[in-house]
């Protein structure tokens, strides 16, 4: 009896840790999904920018033929 | 002492059980991702005989040669670039490099700031894009009344003039807008970025 106590014991405790473990690991993903995230939103906001800044300078060049 | 031999034994027969369960998880994605690599790669390198094969037939002249040449490079950088393929998408079943999970988000965090001050010299430099296109302006419609004083355009010539003029100005305002909006959109995107980080690292 008392051993069985001790095994049951000793498997809440493993299945503890290595579902605190799973649940770290699935934490650190989201936070890179995040991060990923927000780093594609910024490259294209990064291209909008240079692509109007581009086409307003192509505008200008025809302002200087004037 | 039986007890903790027990519990001893116990302890090692989970490790071998459980460890190779959270290593195969990342294991698959792995084998997931080269699955596609290779895919990629073979279909490179079919499309590459191919082009060889017809280079072959043609090959008659020195001239022929050389556009073989050029063509077995050119696949040859097209399988490189796709050896080198990372994947799109999110982190999950990439390759972290040997990386710990905190160390590659990480890494990924310092990539996102870098793009945020890539977008801060963005901004700095459509802002001189803008400040110059003032200057342009300002000069062109000193120009056109000029030209307009001196007669030496027609009344149509100084209007299509005029609206280009005006189409610039329009455009440079619109530039304005986004510079503002994008600078607050900065700001806000840094204070993200910097709370991720501090998630990180509870």
């Amino acid at each position: 009896m008392k051993t069985a106590f001790i095994l049951g014991i000793a498997f809440l405790l493993f299945f503890s840790c290595t579902d605190k473990k799973k649940e770290e690991e699935k934490k650190m993903e989201q936070t890179i999904q995040k991060i990923d995230s927000l780093k594609q939103t910024v490259t294209k906001e990064i291209e909008e920018l240079k692509d109007f800044t581009q086409e307003i300078e192509e505008n200008l060049k025809e302002i200087d033929s004037i | 002492m039986k007890t903790i031999k027990l519990l001893f034994l116990l302890f090692l027969l989970l490790n071998f059980i459980g460890t190779p369960q959270i290593y195969a998880q990342g294991k698959s994605k792995e084998k997931k991702l080269e699955q596609v690599q290779k895919k990629n790669s073979k279909e490179v390198k079919q499309n590459g005989k191919e082009k060889v094969k017809e280079g072959k037939e043609k090959v008659i002249s020195e001239g022929e040669k050389k556009i073989k040449e050029q063509k077995t490079e050119k696949v040859k950088k097209e399988i490189k670039e796709t050896k080198e393929f990372k994947g799109d998408g999110n982190a999950y079943g990439r390759n972290k490099y040997n990386l710990s999970g905190k160390e590659f988000g990480k890494l990924r965090s310092q990539e996102a700031q870098e793009k945020i001050e890539e977008k801060e010299k963005r901004i700095k430099s459509s802002e001189r894009t803008l400040d110059e296109g003032r200057e342009r302006i300002r000069k062109a419609k000193e120009r056109l009344e000029k030209q307009k004083k001196e007669k030496a355009i027609t009344e149509e010539e100084a209007k299509e003039k005029e609206e280009k003029v005006h189409r610039a100005e329009k455009k440079l305002d619109e530039l304005d807008e986004k510079i503002k909006k994008q600078k607050e959109k900065t700001k806000k995107e840094k204070k993200a970025l910097e709370e991720i980080k501090v998630k990180d690292n509870d």
